[in-house]
This record gives C-alpha cells, structure tokens and sequence, in this order.
C-alpha cells in the first residue's frame, strides 16, 4: 500500500513554543490510524495542520505525494479530507437534514455552480436522506441543529463528514463529552458505519483506550510534541512508556 | 414551486405597484418612493449583517457611492438611460467593496466592523477633499431620468420606475437566498470552521456577499438620488450606516421580508414623526430599545409569538438519549 498522507519534519510553534517538534508519520491508503498521548502532548495541534487549520512552522505535508502544506482547510476539503471536531461543529440555525445536504454538497469535488438553486441537485438531497437513515438520524431531520442534544451533534457531524466520501477521515475526540454508555454506544456505532467504508483512511485522536481498540489498527504515542512510541493497539497499551506517561510522568 | 421562485414576492410588489398610487399622492407617495428604496437598502445590507453574519458600520459608503456614481453620470453623459446608471453605480459599488473586502476581512468581528466604518468615513472625507465631488453643497437640481427615451416628469412615474426596480433586485436576492450560495452564506455565518473544513472558501463567500450587499446598496442610493434630485454628504454619513441596520433589526433578519418591514417602519416614523419633533431620531431609538427587549428577532417575529402563546412548551428540544442509545439501522440498510 501507497502512503496517502504523509508528514515530513513538521513542526508548529506559537509564539516560539514548540507544540509539535519534527513529526514524519506515513499512513497507508486505507489505514486506522489512532494518535494518543496525555493533554499538552501536541495531538490537536498535529491533526490541526493535518486538515489544513495550523501551518506548520517547518516541514512538510504530503497528500497523495502532493505538497498541500500550503493549503488551507477548504482547499484540503475539496482534495478529499473531512473532519471532525472534539466539540462539534455544525450549522446551528439550519436543520439536520440541511447539514447533512450541505456537506454532501460541498463534498466528493462535485461540480457546483453557485447560482444552483438549491432543489436542482435532486441526487444530493436523495444521498442525504440515505445517509440520514444510515445514521439513525431520520427522524430528527427536521430539528433545528442548535436543539440537539450533546450525543446526536456528534452523530450529526460524523455523518456530515462520511456523507462527503472523504478519502481521508479525520476524527478528533469521537467520544470526547460522552458519558461511559453512551461511549460505548457511539464506539459501536461508529465502527459498524466505518466498516462499510473500508476505502477510507482514517485518523483519529482518543483518549478512551476502548476506542482506539475498536477503531484503530496502528497507533501513534506522542508527549511532548513528538512521537514517542509507535506499534498496534496492544502493543502501545502494554508498552511501559504508555503507563508511565498516563499515570503522570513523576508517577513511576 | 411557487414561492422557491419568488412568485409571492413580486406578486407582493406588483400590488404595492398598483395600489399605493390609489391611496396616496404627492408627498405621500414620495415617502413610499423613498420607502422602496430602503427597502431594497435594508435587504441588501442583510445579505451581509444577517445572512453572511458581517457587521459593518459603512454600509453608507456604498450607499453614497451608489447616489455619487449617479450623480456624475447624470453631469458627464446625461444621455445615459436611467436604468444604464443604476447598472453603473452597481458595479462600481461591488468593485470597490470587493477590493476593500478582500483586506479589511483578514480582521474579523469588531475589527472588521470598524475598518466598514473608517471606510465611510474616508469617503465621506473626500466628498470634501476632492473638488469635483462638490464637498458640502453636493449635486442638486432634478436629474433628468430616461426611461425609454424620455424623461420622468411626476410623482407617479418616479413610483413605478423605482418600485420596478426594488422589486427585480430583490427578486435577485430572492433567488440569491436560496441558491447554494445563499446556504454557504448561512454556513459560513453559522460556523466558518465547520464551513471550512466541509470545503466552503470562507473568505471567497464573505467577500462576494459584501459585493452583492454593496451593490444593491448602491442601487438604493442611486434610486434615492433620481428620487430626490439631490445629492450630498449627509448621504454618506454614520447616521444612515446606523439607520440601515436599525432598519434590520426592527424589522428582524430571520425572514427575508424581515428587512423590507423594517425599512417601511423606518422611513414612515421618521417622516410622520419630524413635523412632530425636532428629532425624529429619538422615537427611532425608543422603538428599537421596546423591540429590543421584547421583540429580539423584530417584528415579523410577533406572528410566530402569538402562535407561541397559544401553544406553549413547543421547543424543539430532544431527550439526550435520541441518537446515540437506539440501535443505529446501518447494517439493514444496504447501500
């Protein structure tokens, strides 16, 4: 398998504070990639300039062997990249299913003239209500994003970003600010709608280990803003370096 | 079908068209020429302040630039047809914006509302700077409007032309509002990271959206200025800046007419009132303080309100455990 993504020697610094310190990672087409690490260790800043949010302050990132360090978030979007956020992000004043349509719009490099009116695309909204009814979200169609509750936004957006058929998949946090059952739940249910869709790659960041056992193939360990250890799901759980970083690096 | 296509709308117009002539005349019905205008001014600034989500302070630069553009032509090539300057004045208007949109928006939020306003307030500085734009005494004495080939020489000629005109341009933005790039406005308004990471061009929809706004602003400027034969600073002041807004929110931005009522309820208690007092202003202020506080989505928010009260306890709030405890039916569904 080719590498789809690819960092090479990126480092991000704010305000000469080094968050992440030259990174290289290479994922395989249609890998699962899981990056962890304790707060502070750089993760968010390393998926943010992933998907286009921080420009690194050196080093490189390669899609496809193609430099897009210098693309923005949309520009990155449209090549084929969806997100997640640990907070959801939505379109709060516009329904769910208007969400759902948009990102289906926006995604898989459509041709969308801005003058369309919005029932012309009549496959977008059919592939909306397709992925609505995958996500268990057709009966909440019709709310109003900003009315929904703290489980169904983050289920809202995940079918926001699988909807647009990204060939990467990043997912920060899928179960950040979820209570232990409905974790579960959502795991569960997020690994039956991934499983479907082999041909994506995916990256995610987690703290929740059940996580990143069902999701993940190959994991990344960071602290201190580079990567520290780096092997299966179970190898990193078990490796000392993973429980001395956990318990607090004065712990051991 | 009907309403996608804006039929209501200019059904609506053609009405207004049609019957404010049979019940007012003269000075009466100039208001509500100088009403259409507004009208057209209020929506076009809500394509920014509430469609787009951008605050500006100087949406009277676009405003006066609209009257200004008009007036020179009206001087340099008389001949032109009215509807020809209004075009002008339009593209002037987006040209300008878009070149100053495209620097003032690497600020955002208060930063960039400011920038709108030093905007204005630099235009508003070399109507006096620059001699031919007449500095204090402005451009006056009617303007001859062609319309086909001949001028308008009434009241009610200057009605139709200018309600002809809102009425295509708001149609435009009609159709605007519910195209795609209407909804990535909304996006972007909404969440500029989320529309962002779904592919959405922040930026490139913010400035186009302040293009549009300051196009069609220029238009109602332009239409005020063949309206009244005048032209002059108090066109490009802060006071209409303020005004514009205060149109909006009275009228409320959560519907699309929400704008056009708040432009009429302006521009009306602004004239019946300044026979009264001295300064009609202070009304204004008091109402948008009364509306503020009981009406915060403006007045065509009280239809929904009084439904409300009939039916209380009708949010749309959802149980927390909807979505995620229920078995999801992805494997049933075969794709």
């Amino acid at each position: 398998m080719s590498a789809i993504l690819q960092l090479e020697n990126v480092s991000k610094s704010y305000d000469g504070v080094p968050a992440v310190r030259a990174v290289d990672l290479q994922v395989a087409d249609g890998e699962r990639l899981a990056i962890i690490g304790p707060n502070g260790a750089g993760k968010s800043t390393l998926f943010g300039t992933i998907a286009g949010e921080h420009r690194p302050t050196t080093g490189r990132v390669l899609v496809n062997g193609r430099d897009v360090t210098k693309h923005r978030s949309s520009t990155r979007a449209v090549a084929g990249m969806s997100r997640t956020f640990q907070v959801a992000r939505l379109m709060s004043t516009m329904t769910v299913r208007e969400n759902v349509f948009l990102a289906a719009l926006t995604g898989g490099r459509r041709g969308v003239r801005w003058w369309d009116t919005l029932r012309s695309h009549r496959e977008v909204w059919d592939e909306t209500d397709l992925a609505l009814a995958d996500a268990g979200l057709l009966e909440l169609s019709d709310t109003v994003a900003s009315s929904l509750a703290q489980g169904a936004r983050k289920t809202l957006e995940m079918a926001m970003a699988v909807v647009q058929r990204p060939a990467i998949l990043l997912l920060d946090e899928p179960t950040a600010g979820m209570g232990y059952e409905d974790a579960r739940a959502a795991t569960a249910q997020l690994k039956a709608l991934l499983d479907q869709r082999r041909d994506m790659t995916i990256i995610l960041t987690a703290h929740d280990m059940e996580v990143i056992h069902s999701l993940a193939e190959r994991v990344v360990l960071m602290a201190n803003g580079e990567v520290v250890l780096e092997g299966t799901p179970d190898y990193v759980a078990r490796h000392e370096t993973t429980k001395t970083l956990y318990l607090g690096q004065g712990a051991s | 079908m009907l309403q996608r296509a804006g039929v209501p709308l200019l059904a609506g117009f053609a009405l207004a068209a049609v019957l404010m002539p049979l019940v007012f005349s003269g000075s009466s019905l100039f208001t509500w020429t100088t009403a259409a205008a507004w009208v057209l001014f209020a929506t076009a600034t809500s394509v920014l302040f509430g469609w787009t989500g951008l605050l500006s302070f100087g949406q009277a630069a676009f405003f006066g630039m609209g009257a200004y553009t008009m007036a020179l032509l009206n001087q340099e090539v008389p001949d032109l047809p009215g509807v020809a300057m209004l075009v002008v004045a339009a593209a002037v208007a987006a040209v300008v914006a878009a070149l100053f949109a495209t620097f003032a928006l690497r600020t955002s939020g208060a930063e960039f509302a400011i920038l709108t306003l030093v905007l204005a307030q630099v235009l508003w500085l070399l109507i006096y700077r620059v001699p031919w734009l007449k500095g204090e005494d402005g451009f006056s004495g009617l303007f001859q409007i062609k319309i086909l080939g001949s001028p308008l020489t009434s009241d009610l000629q200057l009605w139709y032309y200018t309600i002809a005109v809102v009425a295509v341009c708001v149609w435009l933005l009609w159709l605007l509002s519910g195209s795609t790039l209407g909804m990535a406005m909304r996006a972007v308004r909404d969440d500029p990271w989320r529309a962002a990471a779904l592919g959405i061009r922040v930026r490139g929809v913010q400035v186009t959206a302040y293009a549009v706004s300051a196009g069609f602003a220029a238009v109602a400027g332009a239409l005020v200025a063949q309206g009244q034969g005048v032209v002059s600073p108090a066109m490009v002041t802060f006071a209409i800046s303020g005004e514009i807004l205060v149109a909006c929110l009275i009228g409320g931005m959560g519907r699309f007419v929400g704008p056009m009522i708040g432009a009429v309820v302006l521009i009306w208690s602004q004239t019946m009132l300044a026979n009264v007092f001295h300064d009609s202003n202070v009304f204004v202020g008091l109402l948008l303080l009364v509306i503020v506080i009981a009406l915060p989505d403006g007045l065509v928010s009280i239809p929904a309100r009084i439904r409300g009260r009939r039916r209380p306890a009708r949010r749309a709030t959802v149980p927390s455990d909807v979505s995620v405890e229920e078995p999801s039916p992805v494997s049933e569904v075969v794709r």
